[in-house]
């Protein structure tokens, strides 16, 4: 057929809306349809996505329902700079089906915003003798994944000096998705009570730019254990030592070896002891420590977790 | 819409116009109570002497006894099976006044022990109730026992037990057995099967019409909102038609009560607003069409208080997190499961996670039990809690300032889940659904809960930071001087963390239409509706937790109903 002398209009649609915000440096996948008022079958034809000056993506016309056409994904590379971006999609005049289409395009704008860092810090001990050395784990998070292997962590006192910092490990942290951690030494200082330290990570000279989000951690420092104290955990039916249950003396815990039992160096003073386990159960009971210590802790066995799921509804207070 | 689904009644422009004195200013309520002449009785497609609306603990015994009292009955129930909150229960039909399984294990009661125990004015369930339906109830619980039992329904044989939800009763709890393990007969492997199933086959061999997949839409009254009523309308939802039902004698309103009807529970409460799920659901829904379409003809609401949220068993912590329907444990493999998305995680020790709201603040001590009542009958911690939990959060939406509820959600670490033995993937926390997140720092985990339909403003990634370095240093101390976590034990520090789906659950509605002691509803003058009965938990006035109340309600319903004479036209 030869192309009639009235050409057809075009339209473009996005098929969902570009994000207002997208990170800088990522990219975004978007689908263009297309349609003639006569619902012509442009399959075939290509639309561009452009800038100012140059094409950035392109992409076929490759589904016909009838009416509209519809380009497969097209993966957009979203600048790496932090910006407004003022972009458009067009289709270029042509001819499908014999007849000729005129030229439409539609905008693109959104705004390219900065990455941002956020942090964990774990592994912190539960309570720290004075003056003395220890480690904690600090990872940074790149919300776009970014990866960190390699770039400087730093840890700030509450005056805002520099006491520790090392370099992220080459690879995150098992069950993260990309959280590059490194073990810090710290020194604890020389009083008693609750200390805060932040973490320091930015990095003004990359590209694209990130922001953080402030991270802090606390931990108690306390005078230097003198004390062992040891406990063993027993059914109160059998008399066997039960292993894995977690032992709590004030902030201090240890778990049960195999014999069930469990050693813990501690500061003099008094503690609540108190036991953990699923389907065990013990009386608190305080203890003042001003010497070694030996414990007998008498638990009786009652139902776990997994049993009161089941029961959970006959016994209260439901239906 | 066509033409041919559009409701029949008459539109708000019309009614206007023929009613002039109603006056633009009247509510829809008053204007229709003043309404006069009007009868838009639609043309009828069926006609039963009774129609019962519901097929749940008190539509199945009310079809029945009507069918046993000589009346020919169609239930209509939207559900694609019958059953609504009754099948979903661990079966527990609290009745006494000297059931044979009271007598069994030696314990004493009688109807008016039943009566002077659920009327008792000390107590927070039992000081308001309307003397005369307790009345009612009271004198038909031995009747309803022995119907239950002559319709199939067998108890456990064990000592009857009391339950705090339900008051400081004599022992009545009796609890049926289970009708089969499989999944497709009790939706949920529940004990309430023992009792839906068996009144199901009872009723179906005794000639009652039960149309599933089909929703009242009406309730058809003689004058509108004046007359007997004379019927239903009801959507056939398998392909959208209409059916109107004539009812010669009576219709008995059993639809569940309000709880999952967000018009009508914002009317008790307006914090109960869309975030909150209801008990039972996705499998019943406690529709609140007995309220809609009762107050749509006239009808008054009764005891509105008792939907208040700090004394009964209206809300609770949710049973189990990181899940939509975390009042029951889904069962994966059930007919429901896909709709309820996971089965859930239960928290052994609140120790191990901090409960925040929508900006990633916590409003209360977490430790507070699902125990909802101290054994004197005084609200128990857990109230208040819940009380934070509906109004903690003050957000901006298209520049107006809310304050409300919104999601609550359980923040813990990778140490919680070893210490709970948490597995935190499908089928027991719904990821697809955005009820269950996990990320490698706090603020990443604040940044994906939009992905939860609820969460209508971004959590501050640097607020939960904040929130969760704040509790840690509380753990240094041992002492949470927020909100007076008995000694915090655990830091929330070890990657990856996780944020679970921790937001209230309704249940009962504990209040709907008033009724007076026959369960005839009555309407906003304070006189009786004709031929219109409502039982359940859409019926006003008795505040009594679980299956009994429902059970006996219909059984008096219907009772009722079957006497009324037959309408010839």
């Amino acid at each position: 057929m030869k192309a009639t002398a009235r050409a057809h209009q075009t339209n473009l649609y996005l098929s969902q809306a570009v994000p207002p915000e997208i990170e800088a440096g990522t990219f975004i996948s978007i689908k263009v349809k297309a349609s003639c008022p006569r619902g012509c079958d442009l399959r075939g034809t290509h639309v561009d996505v452009v800038t100012a000056d140059e094409v950035v993506a392109t992409g076929e016309l490759v589904h016909h329902d009838g009416g509209r056409n519809e380009t497969g994904t097209i993966e957009l590379p979203v600048p790496s700079h932090v910006g407004e971006h003022a972009w458009s999609v067009r289709l270029a005049r042509h001819e499908s089906v014999g007849v000729l289409h005129e030229e439409s395009s539609i905008p693109l704008a959104f705004k390219t915003i900065p990455h941002t860092f956020s942090v964990a810090v774990w592994d912190v001990p539960s309570a720290v003798p004075i003056g003395r050395a220890f480690h904690v784990k600090v990872g940074v998070h790149c919300s776009s994944a970014c990866r960190l292997a390699g770039r400087l962590v730093g840890i700030l006192d509450e005056e805002g000096r520099r006491v520790g910092e090392a370099r992220l490990g080459d690879t995150p942290w098992p069950g993260s998705t990309s959280l590059y951690w490194a073990a810090i030494e710290l020194t604890a200082p020389e009083t008693e009570g609750v200390s805060m330290r932040s973490v320091a990570f930015a990095d003004n000279e990359t590209e694209p730019p990130h922001e953080a989000v402030p991270a802090g951690f606390t931990f108690r420092v306390d005078k230097a254990p003198e004390h062992s104290v040891t406990a063993r955990v027993v059914e109160q039916q059998t008399g066997a030592g039960v292993p894995d249950v977690e032992v709590r003396l004030g902030r201090y815990a240890t778990m049960t070896d195999e014999h069930g039992v469990a050693s813990i160096a501690l500061p003099t003073g008094t503690f609540e002891v108190t036991i953990r386990k699923d389907g065990l159960q013990a009386q608190p009971l305080t203890v003042a420590v001003n010497g070694d210590v030996a414990l007998d802790i008498e638990a009786v066995t009652v139902p776990t977790r997994a049993e009161l799921d089941a029961r959970i509804f006959d016994d209260y207070p439901w239906g | 819409m066509t033409k041919k689904d559009q409701d029949p009644r008459i539109s708000r422009r019309k009614f206007l116009v023929r009613t002039g004195a109603a006056g633009v200013g009247a509510t829809a309520l008053t204007g229709l109570a003043t309404q006069t002449g009007n009868a838009d009785v639609p043309k009828w497609n069926r006609t039963a002497d009774v129609v019962v609306v519901g097929s749940g603990a008190s539509g199945l015994p009310a079809a029945i006894r009507a069918r046993d009292l000589g009346a020919s009955v169609i239930v209509v129930e939207e559900n694609t099976d019958i059953g609504g909150h009754g099948i979903i229960s661990q079966g527990n039909v609290s009745l006494g006044g000297g059931t044979p399984m009271q007598k069994k294990f030696g314990i004493e009661d009688s109807p008016d022990q039943v009566y002077l125990e659920n009327t008792k004015p000390e107590h927070v369930h039992t000081r308001y109730n309307d003397r005369a339906v307790v009345r009612a109830f009271a004198d038909h619980n031995l009747e309803a026992y022995d119907f239950l039992v002559a319709n199939g329904v067998v108890f456990v044989e064990t000592r009857p037990i009391r339950v705090p939800a339900e008051g400081p009763m004599t022992l009545r709890r009796q609890t049926a057995r289970p009708w089969s393990q499989d999944l497709k007969e009790t939706i949920n492997n529940t004990a309430g099967s023992g009792v839906m199933r068996p009144l199901e086959k009872s009723a179906r061999a005794k000639g009652v019409e039960i149309l599933l997949r089909h929703r009242m839409t009406r309730i058809v009254r003689q004058n509108g909102t004046s007359g007997r009523v004379l019927g239903v309308a009801v959507k056939n939802l398998k392909d959208n038609s209409v059916v109107n039902i004539r009812a010669r004698q009576a219709v008995i309103a059993c639809t569940g009560g309000s709880s999952s009807n967000l018009v009508i529970r914002t009317i008790y409460d307006p914090r109960l607003t869309e975030e909150y799920q209801v008990g039972c659901e996705p499998y019943s829904r406690q529709s609140g069409d007995a309220e809609q379409q009762g107050m749509a003809i006239g009808a008054s609401l009764g005891s509105t208080s008792n939907m208040r949220t700090e004394s009964y068993l209206q809300l609770t912590k949710p049973t189990f997190i990181g899940c939509r329907y975390g009042y029951d444990r889904w069962k994966p493999g059930g007919p429901f499961f896909e709709q309820a998305g996971a089965s859930g995680i239960s928290v052994a020790d609140y120790q191990d996670v901090i409960c925040v709201d929508m900006l990633g603040k916590r409003f209360y001590d977490e430790m507070v039990g699902t125990h909802l009542f101290n054994t004197d009958g005084r609200p128990d911690p857990v109230f208040v809690y819940l009380a934070a939990a509906l109004s903690s959060a003050v957000i901006e939406v298209n520049r107006v300032k809310q304050r409300g509820g919104g999601p609550i959600w359980a923040i813990f670490d990778a140490d919680a889940v070893a210490r709970e033995k948490w597995d935190p993937r499908p089928p027991f926390v719904d990821t697809a659904n955005g009820y269950f997140f996990s990320a490698d720092t706090l603020a990443e985990l604040a940044r994906k809960l939009t992905g939860n339909k609820y969460q209508k403003v971004p959590m501050p990634p640097a607020a939960l930071q904040e929130t969760v370095t704040k509790y840690n240093s509380y753990v240094d101390t041992g002492k949470d001087p927020d909100f007076n976590k008995p000694t915090p034990k655990y830091k929330i520090q070890t990657p990856p963390f996780y944020a679970a789906w921790a937001t209230p659950i309704l249940h009962d509605t504990y209040t709907g239409l008033r009724v007076n002691e026959k369960f005839q509803v009555m309407d906003v003058f304070g006189q009786v509706i004709p031929g219109f009965y409502c039982a359940g938990e859409s019926a006003a006035g008795f505040a009594l937790h679980g299956l009994g109340r429902a059970i006996v309600g219909g059984y008096i319903a219907a009772t009722n109903a079957a006497k009324e004479s037959k309408q010839r036209t």
